[in-house]
């Protein structure tokens, strides 16, 4: 098993860092520690320190760009694998090419990549893509089949329904090529993931429903051929003590804005993800009953778009209930 | 396999004054020991195995640099150079093994016995004559005993420590290589008993101390290398590299203290010129070269890109 | 005024927390389980050396607003001229208090070693000169002087250490040290002289103290003692013509609440080996001496050790170290320092376990509570 940790690059502090994005009501709070790439620097070090293989950058309007931010902390680390995310929609598959050629120079062969291929359609459409769902799932496969033949070194052609390319790649193969992290919770996300991903990386939703997700996705894969990892997105509260970690999440929940609670489940209903309409459907918008499976904790939704669950227990709790996923 | 070391010009320059230009003259995190960094940092680009940081009282001070040097490297040896009067052994032992510790053992030590008795008065050392020697045989003596053993009790002219030694995680960690020199028989003595290096003048009768010091060590059960310490002035052939001395004189040349070096005997040649040197004394068994060459910073690329791989070539055809 | 925050980088590893008391993270206990940074990971070296704990430590407690790490000094710690040495170029504004033993160092040489270090750093460099606890760690250490010799020797160290300085061509001929035309070379000599904490409760040490500290330093004691003592310093530096500030330095468990820091500190008591609590040092130290005077009456409870309000003197239980430390809520720990500088405190060296995220938490929570 390998472990990864989150980067906090919209800022850190003792409370749930609210959505980064803006909505109507109570706007986006400031962090009590700001992401300076001196702390960001001290959080990557510390993982590194601790054992961890890589850290997760969230990408979004709301974020600072994670290829900058994590070129700049591969010269702060020696080892530490940078999981850098994107959306396909927004950059050319042969300049993220070039882009992951640089970082591997720079960092010894330190990416991996994190293909996020959007959930949000007022969010897309700020960026200035107007596709729908299942399309943008079917450009992210076009992508990626051409983000992988630039990694190959041998000179193509492509055309496709969302890209064209002609004479490209470059004259060398990419070697080691990063590895491709995906994650999407829809059929057509996860036939994408069945045939184009490394490792498939859901939001940490209680076993039983990630049990029938890898069920999908490992038949989807096993029909091409292929056997794709798989990766789960967890929140973490361990403390010594079973109670003292509920206290914490305790703490955590009454320090949530009832009116931004309120905001967010507006936002989840706008949405066109699977994932998030799953993650959205763990608490429903209700601070009651958020213990949605032993030690699975869906508070972190309620304030917060993306992966929303927390295990929350003793050290033992956790290690147990992180093996039930394996 | 040959040990190259590039002496690091530690004292200070005149200090720059502002030009009529306008600079950006904002303090930042730079400050003057950067050049020394660099130039260590330039040493290690270049292949050098390693550079000597020498003790200098009217430069900067040689276990901050050398400091310095291991924290902002990742092969380079760096080789202190102290004199044993500045600290009690088992201090300089315990600041020695956090530097081993942090710098995967790169750290060199060569104590400095020479100088004359007023630069010594002024750092407070009125010790003279053999005496010099006597105490710093205690001082090697005590610092190997704390590094390698505990219990560790040691009772001298100089030092007494009590019970003493280091405790893990300071144990275990390579003793840092010992550089000593001179010619005199206190000298050779302490070399045979502590040095693993011996360094030598240019001129010095190499053969003699060889079978001197092979006699004196092997009666500690033993054995010391050979080196050289002086000046080089290496360039593309030999009439370029004696227009940059200024000198029409041989390749064996005394006159670097007019270039601004502390160690007035040297080489001067073609890079083929100065390999041929070092290999013949490399055939009288030399394997460290500690070499001053100035400015130091460009020379480390010199040397890293020209002179090495002549030496290479120097190597291979002895070889064969 | 303002009142300059020191913090403490860990010169021998660190723990995981107070409650249990193994040294979990640097090479010293590879052995406890969840150790990290032993150096070694799937069996093979990862390059790791706990000197880069020791900078994520002054950079967390940098970004959280000290001024500065005190780097102690023992016989089984790293040694703070090296480390510091090493770190100088990675902090910007951090500054680096060396804690060492004047006898070890050469006056002369030590004045050098301290400007080169002032050059790198930029000025950075404070001094904790300490003169020696005594026992069979002084004769570790290669050291016979007795304890008011020691104190002697240290005045003269910084006498001599100052004049090369600073008074150039210096000569002295004293008890200890002799020097002929001592003298730093102008670049090393144009380099600000560093402020000097100095630390003894003993009468000779209130008398070097005097001469030739900034900062009279002590460790945290009930605030009425150390109010006395503060006056005994205040009435001899009346004497000497220098005048004086004042450093404290503490153990801090600060937490949201008052309950939650003292059930961190009941864990530890409850986890330590509290039959060392009455057992004396053989050194000669008069600060710890005090401070196991304060204990008086037997300890059945960690509370027990509670002398004043929020004031507690289990610490060395719990870490070794210094004895009394600060308890309480956020809003407590301020009130107890602001009383401090109220005492005339212009300067506190602080530490938390784990000094890394104990840093950040006590910038962030702590600090900005005090009123001033």
């Amino acid at each position: 098993m390998r472990f990864h940790w989150f980067l906090p690059t919209t800022g850190d502090g003792h409370a749930v860092r609210n959505s980064t994005i803006r909505l109507g009501t109570g706007g986006v709070t400031s962090p009590t520690r700001p992401a300076t790439l001196g702390y960001l620097a001290q959080v990557a070090r510390a993982a590194e320190a601790t054992g961890f293989t890589g850290v997760l950058t969230p990408t979004g309007s709301g974020c600072p760009d994670p290829w900058i931010t994590c070129a700049a902390l591969t010269q702060h680390t020696d080892r530490l694998k940078f999981l850098v995310a994107f959306r396909p929609g927004f950059v050319l598959p042969t300049l993220a090419a070039q882009q992951a050629r640089a970082f591997q120079e720079i960092s010894g062969d330190r990416l991996l990549l994190n293909v996020v291929t959007g959930g949000d359609p007022v969010e897309q459409r700020a960026y200035g893509d107007f596709l729908g769902h299942d399309d943008r799932y079917a450009r992210t496969d076009e992508f990626l089949d051409v983000l992988r033949r630039s990694f190959s070194g041998e000179r193509f052609d492509f055309t496709g329904r969302h890209y064209r390319v002609q004479d490209a790649g470059p004259t060398d193969p990419l070697d080691p090529a990063p590895e491709i992290y995906f994650g999407g919770a829809s059929a057509p996300a996860e036939r994408v993931a069945s045939a184009r991903a490394d490792t498939y990386l859901m939001w940490g939703e209680p076993p039983a429903m990630i049990a029938e997700r890898i069920e999908r996705v490992r038949s989807l894969a096993a029909g091409q051929g292929r056997s794709v990892r798989l990766g789960i997105r967890l929140h973490v509260i361990a403390r010594d003590t079973s109670a003292e970690a509920w206290r914490e999440a305790d703490r955590l929940l009454s320090g949530m804005d009832p009116a931004r609670i309120e905001a967010m489940q507006h936002y989840y209903a706008r949405m066109e993800s699977v994932g998030q309409a799953r993650m959205a459907a763990l608490h429903g918008g209700s601070p009651r009953a958020l213990e949605v499976a032993p030690n699975l904790w869906a508070g972190v939704g309620l304030v917060r778009e993306g992966a929303g669950t927390a295990l929350v227990g003793d050290y033992d709790e956790v290690a147990r209930r992180l093996q039930e996923y394996r | 396999m040959t040990e190259l070391l590039l002496r690091l010009p530690t004292r200070h320059g005149p200090p720059t004054g502002l030009g009529p230009v306008p600079r950006d003259v904002r303090a930042d995190h730079y400050g003057p020991l950067e050049r020394l960094f660099q130039t260590g940092r330039a040493a290690e680009t270049a292949g050098l195995g390693g550079v000597l940081v020498p003790h200098d009282p009217l430069g900067e001070e040689s276990w901050t640099v050398a400091a310095g040097l291991l924290r902002h490297s990742r092969h380079l040896r760096v080789v202190a150079e102290f004199h044993p009067g500045f600290a009690t052994p088992v201090y300089a032992a315990k600041m020695a093994v956090t530097l081993q510790r942090f710098s995967a053992q790169r750290l060199g030590w060569r104590p400095a016995l020479d100088g004359d008795a007023a630069e010594h008065a002024a750092q407070g050392d009125f010790l003279s004559g053999p005496d010099r020697y006597r105490r710093a045989d205690e001082f090697l003596t005590a610092a190997k005993g704390v590094w390698t053993r505990r219990p560790f009790s040691f009772e001298g002219r100089f030092y007494r420590v009590l019970e003493g030694g280091f405790d893990a995680p300071l144990t275990g960690w390579a003793f840092p290589r010992v550089y000593l020199s001179g010619t005199g028989e206190e000298a050779l003595e302490l070399s045979a008993r502590h040095a693993d290096v011996h360094l030598l003048g240019p001129a010095d009768d190499i053969k003699a101390v060889r079978a001197e010091l092979a006699g004196r060590s092997a009666r500690w059960g033993r054995d010391v290398e050979l080196g050289v310490e002086l000046s080089v002035l290496a360039r593309d052939d030999t009439a370029e590299a004696r227009a940059d001395a200024g000198s029409d004189a041989g390749p064996h040349w005394e006159g670097f203290a007019g270039l601004g070096h502390t160690l007035p005997s040297g080489l001067v040649g073609s890079y083929d010129d100065v390999a041929a040197l070092f290999d013949d004394y490399a055939r009288r068994g030399v394997r460290t070269f500690s070499v001053e060459a100035l400015p130091a910073l460009p020379e480390a690329y010199r040397l890293g890109e020209r002179l090495l791989p002549a030496l290479a070539e120097q190597e291979q055809a002895r070889v064969r | 005024m303002s009142v300059d925050f020191y913090w403490r980088i860990g010169m021998h590893g660190d723990q995981r927390s107070l409650r249990e008391r193994a040294e979990s993270r640097g090479d010293w206990a590879p052995h406890v389980a969840g150790s990290i940074t032993p150096a070694l990971r799937g069996g093979a070296p990862d390059g790791y050396a706990y000197i880069e704990h020791m900078a994520d430590v002054a950079r967390a407690a940098e970004s959280a607003g000290f001024y500065g790490g005190l780097m102690p000094s023992f016989p089984f710690t790293d040694d703070p001229w090296a480390a510091a040495a090493m770190l100088a170029r990675e902090t910007r504004t951090f500054r680096f208090m060396v804690a060492f033993q004047p006898g070890f160092l050469n006056p002369v040489h030590a004045a050098r070693m301290a400007a080169t270090l002032q050059r790198a750093s930029h000025g950075r460099v404070v001094y904790n000169v300490i003169t020696g606890g005594g026992g069979p760690a002084q004769l570790w250490w290669g050291d016979e002087v007795a304890h008011d010799d020691r104190y002697a020797r240290t005045q003269e160290f910084l006498r001599v250490h100052r004049g090369v300085w600073q008074e150039r061509p210096f000569d002295f001929d004293g008890r200890f040290y002799r020097v002929e035309g001592g003298a730093l070379p102008d670049a090393l000599a144009a380099q600000e002289f560093p402020e000097v904490y100095f630390s003894g409760s003993s009468p000779a040490a209130i008398d070097a103290a005097g001469r030739h500290a900034d900062y009279y330093l002590s460790w945290l004691e009930p605030f009425g003692a150390l109010a006395e003592k503060f006056a005994a310093v205040r009435a001899h530096s009346a004497a000497t013509g220098r005048t004086h500030r004042f450093a404290v330095r503490a153990e801090v468990v600060a937490r949201a609440t008052e309950e939650a820091a003292w059930a961190e500190v009941r864990r530890g008591f409850e986890a330590a080996d509290t039959a060392a609590l009455r057992a004396g040092r053989s050194g000669d130290s008069v600060g710890a001496a005090r401070s196991r005077a304060f204990l008086g009456g037997p300890v059945n409870g960690y509370r027990d050790l509670e002398v004043a309000p929020n004031v507690w003197g289990g610490f060395g239980l719990l870490r070794g170290g210094p004895a009394f430390g600060l308890v309480g809520s956020y809003q407590q720990v301020a009130e107890r320092l602001d009383e401090l500088i109220a005492l005339g405190v212009d300067s506190f060296i602080l530490a938390g376990v784990p000094h890394l995220e104990e840093a950040h938490r006590v910038g962030e929570e702590v600090l900005p509570l005090l009123r001033g």
